[in-house]
């Protein structure tokens, strides 16, 4: 079965993350979104894909490379002018007979897709949306015989798309060459406004389509906390939920309270407490630290002696979920970035002073690599 | 070639409202300007007994760890000599700093410089109260 992945969005509501990266690089659980549906595509036996780019389009196909470690066939088209999702996948079909499986590559989702497919063909539908209960307003009404409806139909209930969705060969050719048309705001009215069959599949299980930095933090706890069955995290479970990365190191007296995960190369610090929270690759929590309900990104420098409750940090840029605006600190004792140059030779000197030898190479941080059991042990007794 | 970034420098402007002092310092509160906002400060209002201070920060551009730190000294040294000091006029990433590294359990903070002075002479109303009831 072939598939069609939608990854050229600029990503604006989720910038500044989106600025040197494509959208479906940003990490939940410390992997970048797309591993995740290219798996789950995979389990659902798609065995091609047609990933489109557009933004930053090197970093992906660089990441991806021809799809072989997920046991696909991944090839690449490249918008030069973004012609929306349903106008991307008409550049890309290949007038195949089959129906075609559109997916987002933002979605992070275990959602049943041989189920959705199989009521799409016995629905003789034109276009399916694959649909989750609403957590809000919800985007898409779906009426009682699972038929999606315009407008507050009486009868409707609502839902979250979910970013996947399965479209006829025939409407693939209805949709305008050139022009920008998305699936959801132009092509599902256009369908029904014809009298086209257009269904929600509603799927049962828990999904998040990452739009915006609320959803990328809601995303991270819905894999920390195992809520997607089948999500498939880095590092291994030192105790329940709680995970440790190749080459992190938590002091013996850092506290990790379930659920976390400790990205690799990771360091929490003596006296720290991390609660509930993603620390990404690279990161130092400073000593004396508290993070709670947080999702610490990759390379991200914490001070000593901070505080943080439920936010999302880059670097030396914190979202703070009650806020709602990104701000940068800049102040290098506070928040930075563990490979700048500046800290470089701070942490260096740090793992010095600790380990009593020079860093062991190869590592960005000078942390190392290597798979110690001591380093383990620490791990775990700091627990 | 590279632009040199303008050396950081602060100005300290006092004024009294009542019994309270009310330090504006405009410029960045940042390393380099951090001990000289201190100094200037102890040396004006704080340096009566049993001072009441509120520290307006709305104009201040910038303001870091080291800025912080100079607040608590001066906060320590208000309160070593029975006084009382309040923060006003954060912005929002200065209120930020200050919850991250946990000062706001320390500090008094007011949204403006006249919540600040009503908020001050309230509690040395209140507290020359109690310590008539103490006597």
């Amino acid at each position: 079965m072939k598939a069609i992945i939608l990854a050229g969005g600029q990503g604006a509501r989720l910038l500044p993350l989106t600025l040197d990266r494509p959208a479906a690089l940003l990490p939940v659980a410390n992997r970048p979104l797309i591993e995740y549906l290219l798996e789950h595509l995979a389990r659902h036996r798609v065995n091609e894909a047609t990933v489109c780019l557009h933004h930053r389009p090197d970093r992906l196909e660089a990441h991806l490379g021809d799809g072989t470690r997920w046991g696909l066939r991944l090839r690449y088209a490249l918008e030069r002018h973004p012609l929306g999702t349903a106008g991307a996948v008409r550049a890309v079909a290949d007038g195949s007979t089959d129906p075609v499986l559109v997916a987002f590559a933002t979605a992070l989702t275990t959602a049943d897709i041989t189920r959705a497919l199989a009521r799409h063909r016995i629905r003789h539908a034109a276009l399916t949306l694959l649909v989750a209960p609403a957590a809000g307003a919800g985007e898409i009404r779906v009426d009682d015989e699972d038929r999606i409806v315009l407008g507050d139909a009486a009868t409707s209930v609502t839902y979250d798309f979910i970013g996947l969705a399965v479209l006829d060969p025939g409407v693939v050719s209805l949709v305008p060459a050139g022009v920008p048309c998305d699936l959801i705001e132009d092509l599902v009215p256009g369908l029904i406004a014809a009298g086209a069959a257009v269904h929600g599949s509603v799927a049962a299980e828990p999904s998040v389509l990452v739009r915006t930095p609320a959803d990328l933090g809601l995303a991270n706890f819905a894999a920390l906390g195992e809520e997607l069955p089948g999500l498939v995290l880095p590092g291994f479970e030192a105790r329940r939920g709680v995970r440790i990365s190749r080459g992190a190191f938590v002091h013996r007296s850092a506290r990790l309270i379930p659920p976390v995960l400790v990205g690799a190369n990771a360091e929490i610090s003596r006296g720290a407490t991390v609660e509930a929270t993603v620390v990404g690759d690279d990161v130092i929590v400073g000593a004396g630290s508290t993070i709670r309900n947080s999702v610490l990104l990759a390379r991200t420098y914490v001070g000593r002696g901070l505080w943080l409750d439920g936010a999302l940090v880059d670097r030396d840029r914190i979202r703070r979920a009650e806020a709602g605006t990104w701000t940068t600190v800049r102040d290098a004792r506070l928040f930075g970035d563990t490979r700048a140059p500046l800290l470089v030779s701070q942490i260096a000197a740090m793992l010095r002073r600790r380990v009593g030898t020079r860093p062991a190479a190869g590592s960005p941080n000078g942390a190392g690599h290597a798979l110690s059991t001591e380093r383990y042990t620490d791990a775990t007794s700091g627990v | 070639m590279t632009p040199v970034r303008p050396i950081a420098r602060v100005e300290l402007i006092a004024r009294q409202i009542g019994a309270v002092t009310v330090l504006t310092p405009l410029g960045e509160l940042t390393v380099p300007t951090a001990t000289v906002f201190l100094r200037r400060a102890r040396g004006l209002g704080a340096s009566v007994t049993q001072p009441l201070v509120a520290v307006d920060l709305s104009g201040v551009r910038r303001i870091d760890s080291s800025g912080y730190a100079a607040l608590v000294a001066l906060l320590r040294h208000v309160q070593r000599r029975g006084g009382e000091l309040c923060l006003a006029g954060l912005d929002h990433e200065a209120r930020l700093l200050l919850e991250i590294m946990q000062l706001h359990l320390l500090f008094d903070v007011c949204d403006d410089v006249s919540a600040a002075v009503e908020a001050l002479t309230a509690a040395r109303a209140s507290g020359e109260f109690r310590d008539a009831l103490m006597a």
